[in-house]
């Protein structure tokens, strides 16, 4: 009984703090609420952070006379609270750095705004972006984030700290999105117009996130221009997009975008001109549409309604007298969400959604009945969650939460699907003492099909040991019951999908991390500079040990080989800024090592993928308010390539074929020779609503290979690295 | 669009052709009851060809402690190998067998182990015996495939087999000599995962295994059930997949290669042991 006084007695003092105050941060351009914008009260003491939904809450012992409120993208905003009540919603409306180019004040950013491995990008950032094809690609910006590795150039799968891409969690409105990719991986799925906000995680994961190993990416989207109906979209030279926003009741707003490929007319017309008998080009189109509503029931209580559908379909028939390739693919996801957010009092924040995420591939290739691949990749997830935020005080605030996911994973048309239950339930205690900011909590992880459970601890610690200087260190443990059974090493669509099993354990990492960031904020420029170290253990991922394309759910277990791996780094970050320039480069180093016992005779070995360095940079410069110009900038370690060694012949014998084998040494032995690539945009505004852009990937024109290949034709035997060199691409964007 | 088309390609500088030591190249699939036959040749540098191979060898097969060594032959299609005829040694039925040379100043060693055999009960096979058009001869041929076969042993937990359907096939040479065949019309290798006495396979690409037979002369077939090991088995998957790779770096993808596994120490390619049970069965 002493121990439940003593709680209440804590609670009740927490609570007999004399100057609160709460509210939502907001864009003031469209009204949008923002997250993770940093709070300090009267100037220097950290009051803590906005939530996913821009709400904050904070106290403070002292009369609270000012709140100072910063996030990237965004200026600076002071707002004098000297006499608010303290029973007003406050609504706090920043304005974006990115709409006046001129009068930009920049101020330090990213340096203690974040806790370390964690990173928020701005979309007007990723619209600067130099380009491919003509579409801003969210996937490709997060590429110049540290750690994060690609299969191919090009791609958009993505390795994150020495882990395999299938352990990103991608999250879209808080629903997961299980392929990113549009046209086999060179673009992603998402339009970047329909976009409001972008954070990419890699460790200091708090627990409401968890079910992949690596990282997590949370995409919001728009909610919809409260104040004045807005269109927007562009004209690319293989697609268009358009985005109309704008307040469609006085309590409702809404968003609606839409994105399609014109191939696929260009392509009918010209196969329509061609002779009976000659090959045909293949068909190919994608589309995605985003659509949201936000309705304000009251002050206190939002409802939320958002969809995604994505779709890609290509087809190739080439069926002559001499050949009969006939080859279909279709994939796409859809996710819809309802959300219902609730302020039941000043300390008492709540979540509530229910939502549905399926991706689904038809995948059927028939190249000269040689090459012959039917597969049919399915999984359907249906998703409760309720997430509970209480502020008990100034320093101690708690997330906790219960979200049950109910997958159904198909592979194949003949086999039914597989129906695989996951329960979690989480806590996140942030605590603040002196110049210490703790995060402590833990995932439980309930899977009843197969009697499984687990705890994942996770524990995120800030020390500011001065105005300049903090340090940080975190322990991540992450369960992954979903897996993909990838058939190569691009994020195929043709990839399965499968559940954990008795056999096939939920994928476990441990990560520790630990980090040191540094502003130098001077008057005429701001450095902020940050190392951070990791290492990381991962057990029971698998791999395909033979490329067997046609397997079975029955005959899995027969070609997968389950295995370890870990993965240890360092990550420069240096985001430097003098009035309108701006610099963001960093520098990786990874160590990444793998072990199964049937690759590489059970000797470990490096990730496809690994590449030990790995420099990015990202820099922007407005020269006039009409013209801009943006730069990124790679420079990293060669890809591996597996050199055959020696080649040997086989007579063959009951079923083994005969002809010629090779040998290839220790695999994954051997890295190409380092690549730099340097692309280059320039957008020029033509009219306060149309800007025109060009960008140019690869501008210097060097060998920066999307892949190898053995060229055996003739006596010309060797190895060739095939590169674009100097793609220039343009468009036109609009606003009206 | 275009421009994404008009790729360039460079030669990469690298050592490809210096790389790799020569190795042995083994490749021996004994049957219990046979003659021993053990093919040799020599593996290549990748940049260059694979030559005709005449070696210099001592080869020696070890049972029980006794060795035997193996005398040298060419077969008429020029290739090398060792051999001890039956009269002086058979394969056993049980133990373990030992291969052993020396090539380039190594010690090459092998190790076969001798399945057990696995007796066959019963078996029924689902047959599909018809006439067909062949491209090729552009004539009306009788076929033989199987769609499916019901198979009762005594299965092991965690075995290898490999079952083999095979029909008598007719040649006629020259308009007037005819001769027969066992042609296999069927083969499957499984790894059987639990102590069982009945396995069902379901041929899901007949139509490519259709066999030429005489069906009007010749009305046997026969089946035959191969206890093999586990090499022999994981030999199969590898050469399979790397036949399938189409290229020498894997995939254009960055996919990983398939490594091809090897119980010769010191060499590449197998040694192992075959035991098997033969059933014959007359066409419907």
């Amino acid at each position: 009984m002493k121990k439940y006084l003593l709680i209440f007695s804590f609670i009740s003092f927490a609570h007999s703090q004399h100057s609160s105050l709460r509210g939502y941060v907001t864009d003031s351009l469209n009204s949008e609420h923002i997250s993770d914008v940093v709070i300090q009260i009267n100037k220097n003491i950290l009051g803590g952070y906005s939530n996913s939904y821009g709400y904050f809450f904070v106290e403070s012992d002292t009369p609270i006379v000012s709140l100072l409120f910063r996030r990237i993208g965004y200026k600076w905003k002071t707002v004098n609270v000297a006499n608010i009540n303290k029973d007003t919603l406050l609504k706090i409306a920043l304005n974006p750095e990115i709409d006046e180019l001129d009068s930009v004040v920049i101020e330090g950013k990213y340096y203690s705004d974040l806790k370390s491995g964690r990173n928020i990008i701005s979309i007007a950032d990723i619209k600067q972006m130099p380009v491919v094809g003509g579409e801003a690609d969210l996937v490709k910006s997060i590429q110049l984030f540290p750690s994060v590795l690609t299969s191919t150039e090009g791609g958009t799968s993505f390795h994150v700290r020495g882990g395999d891409f299938d352990q990103n969690l991608i999250l879209l409105d808080g629903i997961p999105v299980y392929n990113i990719n549009h046209f086999f991986g060179l673009l992603s799925a998402f339009n970047i117009d329909a976009l409001k906000d972008i954070k990419f995680i890699r460790s200091g994961f708090e627990p409401k996130y968890g079910g992949k190993l690596s990282s997590v990416l949370v995409l919001t989207m728009k909610e919809g221009n409260q104040n004045k109906f807005e269109y927007m979209g562009g004209i690319s030279l293989i697609s268009s997009r358009v985005l109309i926003e704008g307040p469609v009741l006085s309590n409702t707003t809404m968003m609606f975008s839409a994105r399609r490929t014109y191939l696929d007319p260009v392509i009918n017309y010209i196969n329509n001109k061609l002779p009976p008998q000659s090959d045909k080009l293949p068909e190919y189109y994608y589309y995605d549409i985003n659509a949201k509503i936000k309705t304000e029931l009251s002050d206190v209580s939002k409802l939320y309604l958002s969809s995604y559908l994505g779709k890609d379909k290509f087809s190739l028939s080439d069926v002559t007298s001499s050949t009969n390739n006939q080859t279909n693919m279709i994939w796409g996801n859809q996710t819809h969400l309802m959300r219902w957010n609730y302020v039941w009092s000043e300390r008492l924040f709540s979540n509530i959604s229910i939502g549905y995420t399926h991706f689904g591939a038809d995948i059927d290739v028939n190249i000269m009945k040689f090459a012959t691949q039917q597969r049919k990749p399915d999984i359907t997830d249906y998703i409760g969650n309720i997430n509970i935020d209480y502020y008990f005080s100034n320093n101690f605030f708690v997330n906790v939460g219960y979200q049950s996911t109910q997958h159904y994973i198909g592979i194949s048309k003949r086999e039914q699907n597989l129906v695989f239950g996951e329960q979690n339930i989480f806590a996140d205690v942030e605590t603040s003492m002196d110049e210490f900011q703790i995060n402590a909590g833990a995932r439980f992880v309930l899977l009843p099909s197969i009697n499984y459970y687990t705890f994942n601890p996770r524990l995120n610690i800030n020390y500011q040991l001065s105005e300049a200087l903090k340090l940080n260190a975190s322990i991540d443990y992450m369960t992954q019951p979903i897996h993909l059974l990838s058939f190569n090493n691009i994020l195929n669509p043709g990839d399965l999908f499968l559940p954990s099993s008795k056999i096939l354990k939920p994928q476990e990492s441990l990560q520790y991390s630990a980090g040191i960031a540094y502003l130098l904020d001077l008057e005429e420029y701001t450095i902020s500079t940050s190392v951070n170290a990791y290492f990381k253990t991962m057990k029971n991922s698998f791999t395909l040990i033979y490329n067997n394309s046609n397997i079975t759910m029955e005959s899995i277990t027969d070609n997968i080989s389950i295995g370890s791996g870990t993965a240890q780094g360092v990550e420069l970050e240096m985001d430097f800024q003098m009035k309108k320039f701006k610099i963001l480069a960093n520098y990786s180093y990874l160590n990444s090592w793998r072990t199964n016992s049937q690759k590489n005779r059970g000797e470990k070995f490096h990730p496809i993928f690994d590449r030990t360095h790995y420099l990015n940079m990202f820099a922007q410069y407005p020269l006039s308010q009409s013209l801009f110009f943006a730069v990124t900038f790679k420079i990293a370690s060669g890809m591996i390539i597996n050199y055959a060694v020696q080649k040997y012949e086989l007579n063959g014998y009951g079923g083994i074929r005969g002809g010629t084998y090779f040998d290839y040494g220790q695999l994954n032995e051997i890295k190409a020779d380092a690549n730099m690539k340097l692309d280059v945009s320039m957008t020029y505004k033509l009219s306060d609503h149309w800007e025109f852009f060009v960008s140019i990937y690869n501008v210097l024109g060097n060998a920066y290979p999307l892949f190898y290949r053995y060229d055996d034709f003739g006596n010309n035997k060797n190895y060739t690295a095939t590169s674009i060199k100097m793609l220039p691409t343009f468009g036109f964007n609009f606003k009206y | 669009m275009c421009f994404l088309f008009l790729s360039c390609e460079s030669t990469i500088e690298s050592d490809i052709g210096t790389a790799g030591e020569k190795k042995l190249v083994i490749e021996s699939y004994l049957q219990t009851g046979d003659s021993v036959l053990v093919k040799v040749s020599s593996s290549a540098k990748i940049t260059e060809e694979i030559l005709s191979f005449t070696p210099n060898l001592d080869v020696y097969i070890t049972h029980n402690e006794n060795k035997h060594k193996l005398n040298y032959a060419v077969d008429r299609y020029g290739a090398s190998h060792y051999y001890l005829p039956s009269s002086q040694f058979t394969v056993p039925n049980t133990g373990d067998m030992y291969l052993e040379t020396y090539f380039n100043g190594k010690h090459v060693t092998s190790k076969a182990t001798v399945p057990e055999k696995i007796k066959i009960k019963s078996y029924d096979v689902n047959l599909d015996v018809s006439q067909y058009f062949d491209d090729i001869f552009w004539e009306y041929r009788s076929g033989i495939s199987v769609s499916s076969i019901r198979l009762s042993a005594d299965f092991k937990n965690n075995s290898f087999v490999l079952v083999e359907l095979k029909a008598r096939k007719k040649y006629i040479l020259q308009g007037t000599v005819t001769y027969y065949e066992w042609a296999t019309v069927f083969r499957e290798y499984l790894k059987i995962k639990e102590n069982r006495e009945t396995i069902i396979i379901n041929n899901t690409t007949k139509s490519e295994k259709r066999v030429l037979v005489d069906t009007t002369n010749v009305k046997s077939y026969k089946l035959f059930l191969y206890a093999i090991e586990n090499v022999h088995y994981e030999f199969y998957r590898a050469t399979s997949s790397q036949k399938n790779d189409g290229d020498l770096l894997g995939s254009i993808f960055g996919n990983n290669v398939t490594e091809i596994q090897t119980n010769i120490n010191n060499g590449y390619g197998i040694f192992t042991v075959m035991n098997v049970d033969t059933l014959r069965k007359e066409l419907p």
